[in-house]
């Protein structure tokens, strides 16, 4: 395979399994050392676990040696130190090229440290073998912009291509569908809440032809359900990469197959573990996600325990890659005890996204806890496909109620109300009000 | 390291004449402007005169709240920080984004903020005075926000968008100071027009209407022009 041909970097891309995992090991046994020498976090853990790097001399001893590190670990640290760096911080501050965090959606936002060793956000780098892969090429026009998790347009700039600033906003496609015809822009990211605007438009506009310019088009921030999905696909002709992070440690996407997220496992290795024992789960079985940045000299996270419930699978993948793949199944916790029943969000997805008037996929659970009384939604409609408003909740409660076996208490909003509460491209499924 | 054979196998690629494109409103229209590699340069050593001049160095944090769609202004803000020895703190200037502009605030050592609204300003006030919230950092508030800031005690520099170009007062408030190798601001009864200065500059404008009111007050020793923006206060 030719630089030229679908991988960006054909060597590491479709690395032999075993010389993959020996890398891995290689760089994992350097790692450890240099953050217990480094941060402060991992050194008090580790000595509470009476573990050295010195000690670990496999990925097995890893496994059985090293404790995990949570969310809470780091709120912890934070709480006890004020210290906005989680302890995590393996260079002086000085030399910190870019502080990024998650949204915060949940609490005190985590942040996030890395600096531009090669000139370019390591965060973006990473994307270059998946645009590569989807088609990008020098002279591309690309719609990427800096945001709050950095500049993605650099990995625009670093494949040749062209970033294209494009002005956003929801409500605003007519005028962006005029810059389409004039930059014909190969790629963009959508998120959830511009599907649903785009499946609103799509009685008024030729969908295909307005995004026939686009080589492929990426969505992430929250799952999208199967019918959205196949709508973009089927009827808009979008070339669709959904992608997802990977577990805070870098970035996860689709390949040509689109057949679950390939994980780059010369940056991270990968654990899939039973969120309860903490013991191996069998690839094909659901698990949490635990991710090691092995490739991350600034921020590393070690062992976390990234709250994800993923299939995942090391065989290799029809596009000729050896790395993993994970398929997003889920947040840990993210189960409601209804009475007796476990409630899913995404039982309450599918159920909805099959109405055409909801097929958006708009919705929020209001939660105040884990275990509730009553399943509360607020489900949005489409008003243009609305007719009986009663004759659709009615229809809505039933769909929910055949999926989840609980009689749902609902609030009907157009779905504009409710996208109006999205946090970018993330509505939260679960709210506490 | 991976990265660094991603960064070497990029380096293979000849990178694209320009830097990128974004869009603009000129003449009440809206329009796409480009940035060459070279008109990014300029503008990034235009923003490390003005972070150096408001006390960025080594340590510090410069933090900004933009939107995607405001890179080409901000992008120059970002190296020029790193170029500086300081970090950049990114957020997004739209309501949702409130939390993380609170917490890096709060927590970060921020030296200079770049980009405050009107809309996160009131959020932020709902928190808590807004002097505690900034702790001393310089900030750089687009025009709606001047006057809530003032009225909080704070005395805010103004940061203006001014269509492919960007204006950014000094610590010596003698008015905004616009990079006057690149472009030239001229008032018209009142109204601001910009033409581009840089003949090799990839956007070309020619006394195009900002849709701004103010004057030019002349330049400063550092041959930039100064202007005063009619804002409400």
């Amino acid at each position: 395979m030719t630089a030229d041909g679908k991988y960006f970097e054909p060597a590491i891309e479709t690395l032999p399994r075993a010389q993959l995992e020996a890398l891995q090991e290689e760089r994992l046994l350097e790692i450890l050392p240099y953050v217990y020498e480094r941060s402060r976090l991992y050194r008090e853990k580790w000595d509470a676990a009476g573990v050295h790097p010195r000690d670990i001399r496999t990925i097995e001893d890893f496994r059985n040696r090293i404790p995990f590190l949570t969310k809470d670990d780091l709120r912890d640290w934070r709480a006890r130190h004020d210290d906005y760096t989680n302890g995590l911080l393996c260079v002086d501050p000085k030399e910190v090229s870019i502080v990024t965090s998650s949204t915060g959606s949940t609490g005190e936002p985590t942040y996030f440290f890395e600096r531009w060793d090669y000139g370019w956000e390591r965060m973006w780098t990473c994307m270059a073998r998946d645009l590569w892969h989807m088609g990008i090429r020098p002279g591309d026009v690309v719609i990427a912009a800096s945001s709050y998790r950095g500049p993605t347009h650099h990995t625009a700039q670093l494949l040749g291509a062209v970033p294209f600033f494009m002005p956003g906003g929801m409500g605003n496609w007519p005028e962006l569908f005029s810059l389409f015809r004039e930059l014909r822009p190969a790629y963009m990211q959508l998120g959830g809440p511009q599907v649903v605007e785009l499946n609103q438009l799509s009685d008024r506009f030729d969908l295909r032809a307005e995004f026939a310019s686009f080589k492929a088009v990426s969505f992430a921030g929250e799952p999208i359900g199967s019918r959205m999905r196949e709508r973009a696909v089927r009827d808009w002709g979008l070339n669709f990469f959904v992608w997802s992070s990977a577990g805070d440690t870098g970035l996860a996407f689709e390949c040509n197959r689109h057949d679950g997220f390939h994980l780059w496992e010369d940056t991270v290795l990968v654990e899939h573990l039973d969120p309860g024992t903490g013991r191996p789960v069998e690839d094909g079985a659901l698990g949490e996600l635990v991710v090691t940045a092995i490739d991350n000299r600034i921020a590393p996270l070690i062992r976390f325990r990234a709250e994800d419930l993923i299939r995942f699978d090391r065989t290799p993948c029809g596009c000729g890659r050896t790395h993993a793949r994970m398929w997003l199944r889920g947040r840990a916790g993210d189960e409601l005890r209804v009475g007796p029943r476990t409630v899913m969000p995404m039982d309450v997805w599918s159920a909805i996204e099959v109405l055409p008037e909801t097929e958006g996929g708009v919705f929020q659970i209001v939660a105040p806890g884990r275990t509730l009384s009553e399943l509360r939604v607020r489900v949005g409609y489409d008003p243009a496909r609305t007719g009986d408003l009663a004759d659709l909740s009615h229809r809505v409660g039933a769909a929910i109620e055949a999926a989840t076996g609980v009689a749902p208490v609902l609030e009907m909003h157009p779905n504009e109300v409710l996208l109006a509460r999205a946090l970018s491209s993330k509505l939260p499924r679960v709210v506490k009000s | 390291m991976t990265l660094r054979s991603s960064s070497e196998r990029a380096a293979l690629i000849a990178r694209a004449p320009t830097w990128g494109i974004g869009t603009c409103v000129l003449d009440g229209v809206r329009r796409t402007c480009a940035m060459s590699w070279d008109d990014f340069e300029c503008d990034v050593r235009w923003a490390q005169r003005v972070l150096v001049a408001h006390g960025v160095g080594p340590g510090a944090v410069v933090m900004t709240s933009s939107a995607p769609e405001e890179t080409h202004w901000f992008a120059p803000f970002e190296l020029a920080a790193i170029r500086l020895g300081a970090a950049y703190a990114p957020c997004d200037a739209r309501p949702w984004d409130v939390t993380r502009n609170l917490s890096y605030l709060r927590r970060l050592p921020v030296k200079v903020y770049l980009g405050a609204n009107a809309v996160l300003v009131a959020a932020f006030a709902a928190q808590g005075p807004l002097a505690e919230i900034v702790r001393g950092a310089a900030v750089l508030a687009r025009p709606d926000a001047l006057a809530p800031l003032r009225a909080a005690g704070l005395s805010p520099f103004t940061l203006a968008l001014l269509g492919p170009a960007i204006g950014a007062e000094l610590p010596a408030r003698d008015g905004v100071c616009v990079n006057a190798a690149q472009w030239r601001v001229e008032s018209v009864e009142g109204a601001l027009h910009l033409s581009t200065v840089d003949p090799a500059r990839a956007c070309q404008v020619r006394r195009a209407a900002l849709g701004l009111r103010g004057r030019v007050t002349g330049s400063a020793a550092d041959g930039d022009q100064r202007i005063a923006l009619d804002v409400a206060t």
